[in-house]
């Protein structure tokens, strides 16, 4: 069948998928012990019942949970995603402020590491086994090893404390008044250094193997012989032959990659004070504030779900031999 | 890129790690005239200090909430009536702040307070006394449920004769409404009448964009970003304050917020995580100290009681276990060894640090697990077979690092007189259902303070907050001990007052519902171009910042600023503590400012975030010319 109609039959079945997916974060998170009220209401305080009251009601949690969830529901398709129970503020304001911190972010990172981990893997499978193979694997699986926070407190140590190359938190110079044009780019490039390395890692790790390794079974193909034999140079033979077919599988990791764009940082926008929506999630969940939780599923939700559904067109985009029934 | 340059590339980096992180600290040649620097004792003017913390504020009304986090900033934009201090002997004093100063009746039902005349809110109105009756009004009115009205529930009404008189009538006499109402520690603030009167306060925008009378005004908020603060030219100390703003920003990590204060790009730090205490007092350019007088405590609850929602253990209600339990634990070695090594080991539910009210007398249960393991026998918990006697869990929070150690060790005192202990973890708001409500557990670690006033304890231990969700999850029912607490609340003669603790706590100690176990001490960091916060107290207190200074700022011919007047403040207890030990051993350490270019590159009034358009064009070009190259890198030919 055709591109579109598989288009107009996929796109029907992500809704369900997106309410269902909100209807069962909904239930978790409220199944989960303790209230909104206990990070509102500090320790040892004298809190009179009226003010415990007062915001039960405010937040709605005096009502039966499934009452809670049709409310809700009907809320969100109306636009309205309620208000966080910490700010008081309406949770798409909060979210849509750190979005674009974290795309920025992870798509750095993403990006560096898909490139230069393309390279190393493809210069890997060039001389499988060879020293520069070795190298780049052992920094591959110790890419991967490493854990996140303590890369990212090393790098600070080394790069900010000892050298003070590099600034060692934030997005930008605190203090600085409003930098514009290309002064705050570079204010901004300054601070994503160190945070780009830190997550870029794992992911470079990834790629360069899976590169290696996709690489390395096209290259055992018949169809390589052939160029080899019909004397086309190496630039040729790797990258427009063996690397246009070997891209497929890189791509679907890429692809479940940019699903995890917006929350896949938490551990760097932590150590670093990266103002981010993974660092949202996770004040969010110790503070049990509801509203911005739910706003961040739904928004998780419907990315994944759209970034699979383009690596499937992508899918058929790329290998004129897949077609869908 | 072929593979000889990569690899080249690869281990340059690996050296570089390697270098940097045993490489010392770099210092470039400090250019800045010291003579000029380390003995000044004028104060200067500008400067911005940035403030890390862990948490944001929720909202900056101080009247909604009671989180700290929001009255840490609060305390700046908002002045209160009085404040709190400390004179040179260390007791605590009241401080004018808006009340120049103020009367007790006789009879102690009327409570006076005389204003500033020349104070201004932030939008050039006048201030006047009809703010401060508005505001307090709020507290009394049963129907706006605000979190704070406890503390103002003895008063009467309130008048406002003239625009500089306020009269607060009491219902009864009280103690407590100076220390726990007025000059609480985290200040009850005055918000403008002109711009509340008639609208709903918890919704009222000025929630989000406060207008008060302090010492820095509000500019801008980035919820869970950052905060920023400036100077407030108009106000009423004339030359004050030194510093032309404060940025507030969240940092999560304890680990980066102290890289952030080593390379200067932070003025100053809230809490120290205990363990790195020793290391930044040694580092040049730091100064750490404690804030401390305010009878922090780290203890250990009892599941000792009984209520109607069950859940019992008939073990830990026999007091001579838990007197055994005590004798089991080395105390002091759980502060050394996992605490941090700072503060005493607490011996009565009240700390030392409040002289006035600790009674020295109380059963004390010493390192003895001879006595211990007789008590336990006694009991009638014999050990069996594999020398164990019973079982108990020790809950903590998780995360909790400090008392994750300490609970180790516990463990392993215990078992040393046959208790097994289970250490059962979780994240607070879990924890808090578990103990609190569903009082599902044997040990808890806890902690309290009491501020300059154990009646602060009231809803631990009195026998009328048992309640699920109250802090009374120890269920300690002592109907002798309530009658006392309740008799104090009617004394006001300090000497009966304080009398009637000493009793209290010598029951209690020997009812032993919890095991104090440390007199916490609290550290903050700063950076030593910035003085005068050790004096505010950069966390508990949260004092106005105006005296706060910037050594690298400029003189100026301004006349110098009133000084704090002692004569007007009233003496309320005499806080001793040998903590004090510990702060005359910091102010002995000298820090010489550190390297120039690690501070910050001019003097700003303001803070605002970079204009991002151009990074995002330019993150775009670039992808786009990614795509394009490799687009053409792979097409054939």
């Amino acid at each position: 069948m055709s591109m579109k109609r598989y288009i107009f039959r996929r796109v029907p079945q992500l809704v369900p998928l997106i309410i269902f997916a909100i209807v069962l974060n909904f239930t978790l998170m409220h199944l989960a012990p303790g209230s909104p009220l206990d990070y509102l209401i500090g320790g040892g305080e004298v809190v009179p019942q009226e003010y415990i009251d007062k915001l039960n009601r405010d937040f709605g949690l005096d009502k039966p949970l499934h009452e809670q969830l049709i409310i809700y529901i009907s809320n969100v398709f109306r636009g309205n995603f309620g208000n966080s129970y910490r700010y008081r503020a309406p949770v798409i304001q909060i979210i849509a402020q750190r979005i674009p911190n974290t795309l920025l972010l992870m798509t750095t990172s993403i990006v560096f590491a898909f490139i230069l981990g393309v390279f190393l893997g493809i210069s890997s499978s060039k001389k499988p086994y060879s020293f520069i193979d070795n190298i780049a694997s052992s920094i591959s699986i110790l890419g991967y090893s490493i854990p996140t926070f303590w890369l990212g407190m090393l790098l600070i140590i080394v790069f900010a404390v000892n050298l003070r190359w590099l600034p060692s938190l934030g997005m930008s110079t605190m203090g600085m008044i409003g930098l514009t044009g290309w002064a705050a780019v570079i204010d901004t490039v300054r601070h994503l250094i160190l945070p780009t390395i830190t997550l870029g890692t794992a992911y470079l790790a990834l790629y360069t193997r899976l590169t290696r390794a996709s690489m390395l079974e096209e290259l055992r193909k018949d169809y390589i012989i052939t160029a080899w034999g019909k004397g086309l140079d190496d630039r040729t033979v790797y990258y427009k032959h063996a690397f246009r077919n070997a891209m497929l599988p890189i791509i679907t990791v890429f692809g479940l990659n940019l699903g995890l764009m917006l929350t896949g940082a938490t551990l760097t926008e932590t150590v670093f004070s990266w103002p981010g929506l993974g660092r949202l999630v996770y004040e969010s969940i110790t503070t049990r504030d509801y509203p911005i939780l739910m706003g961040i599923f739904i928004i998780v939700s419907i990315t994944v779900v759209l970034a699979n559904f383009i690596v499937d067109i992508l899918y058929a985009v790329l290998d004129p031999r897949v077609r869908y029934k | 890129m072929d593979g000889k340059s990569c690899n080249t590339l690869v281990v340059a980096f690996a050296l570089i790690l390697i270098v940097g992180a045993i490489l010392p600290v770099v210092k470039l040649s400090a250019t800045l005239d010291v003579a000029s620097v380390s003995q000044e004792e004028t104060p200067r003017y500008g400067g911005t200090l940035i403030f890390l913390r862990i948490s944001d504020s929720s909202t900056l009304n101080p009247l909604l909430t009671i989180d700290d986090a929001s009255f840490l900033v609060g305390n700046q934009i908002h002045s209160s009536l009085i404040d709190r201090g400390f004179a040179d002997d260390g007791s605590m004093i009241y401080r004018p702040d808006l009340a120049e100063r103020w009367e007790i009746s006789e009879d102690g039902l009327t409570y006076t307070f005389y204003l500033r005349e020349n104070v201004k809110w932030h939008d050039g109105e006048p201030f006047t006394s009809a703010d401060v009756k508005f505001t307090f009004d709020l507290y009394l009115d049963p129907e706006l449920a605000l979190p704070q009205a406890g503390f103002f529930s003895v008063i009467d009404h309130i008048e406002a004769p003239d625009d500089y008189t306020v009269v607060f009538y009491l219902k009864e006499q009280s103690p407590i409404l100076m220390p726990l109402g007025f000059a609480f520690w985290r200040n009850h603030m005055v918000i403008p009448k002109h711009l509340y009167e008639g609208t709903d306060i918890w919704d009222n925008p000025y929630n989000m964009n406060p207008i008060g009378t302090g010492p820095f005004k509000f500019v801008k908020w980035v919820k869970g970003d950052y905060l920023t603060l400036v100077k407030n030219e108009d106000y009423y100390i004339e030359g004050l304050p030194y510093l032309d703003g404060i940025i507030y920003k969240i940092a999560p990590s304890s680990a980066s917020q102290i890289a952030a204060l080593e390379t200067g790009e932070a003025g100053c730090v809230n809490i120290v995580p205990e363990p790195e205490v020793r290391r930044l007092m040694e580092t040049e350019g730091i100064e750490v100290f404690p804030v401390f007088k305010i009878g922090l405590t780290n203890y250990l609850g009892f599941n000792q009681g009984t209520s109607p929602e069950g859940n019992e253990n008939p073990i830990l209600m026999d007091e001579k276990v838990r007197h055994a339990i005590v004798h089991a634990l080395n105390r002091q070695e759980i502060i050394d060894l996992a605490l941090g090594g700072f503060g005493r080991v607490q011996h009565s539910w009240v700390s030392s640090e409040l002289v006035n009210f600790y009674e020295p007398n109380v059963p004390k249960y010493d390192y003895d697990p001879e006595k211990a393991n007789l008590l336990l026998d006694e009991a009638g918990y014999p050990r069996g077979t594999d020398g164990t006697r019973f079982s108990i869990r020790l809950y903590y929070t998780a995360g909790d690092t400090p008392r994750e150690r300490a609970s180790e060790i516990i463990k392993s005192q215990l078992s040393e007189v046959g208790i097994t202990v289970e250490l059962i973890t979780a994240d607070w708001p879990t924890l808090k259902d578990w103990i609190t409500v569903k009082y599902d557990f044997d040990l808890c670690w806890f902690g309290h303070a009491t501020g300059p006033d154990p009646d602060r304890l009231y809803t631990y231990y009195h026998g009328t907050q048992i309640n699920p969700g109250s802090w009374q999850y120890v269920r300690y029912n002592n109907s002798e001990v309530d009658a006392l607490w309740d008799e104090s609340r009617k004394t006001v003669d300090p000497v009966a007052r304080s009398d009637l603790f000493n009793q209290m706590q010598m029951i209690m100690m020997q009812d032993l519902p919890i095991v104090p176990i440390q007199e916490r001490v609290l550290f903050s960091a700063v950076r030593s171009e910035f003085k005068g916060l050790d004096d505010t107290g950069a966390y508990w207190y949260s004092n106005h910042f105006d005296r706060v200074w910037w050594t690298l700022g400029e003189l100026s011919e301004e006349p110098e600023p009133e000084p704090i007047d002692t004569e007007l403040e009233l003496r309320v207890d005499k806080l001793e503590s040998d903590v004090q030990g510990i702060s005359s051993q910091i102010s002995t350490l000298t820090s010489e400012i550190s390297s120039l270019e690690s501070q910050l590159e001019e003097i700003p009034t303001e803070y605002a975030a970079p204009d991002m358009t151009m990074t995002y064009i330019a993150m775009l070009m670039a992808l786009v010319a990614i795509a394009i190259s490799i687009y053409f890198g792979i097409k054939a030919k």
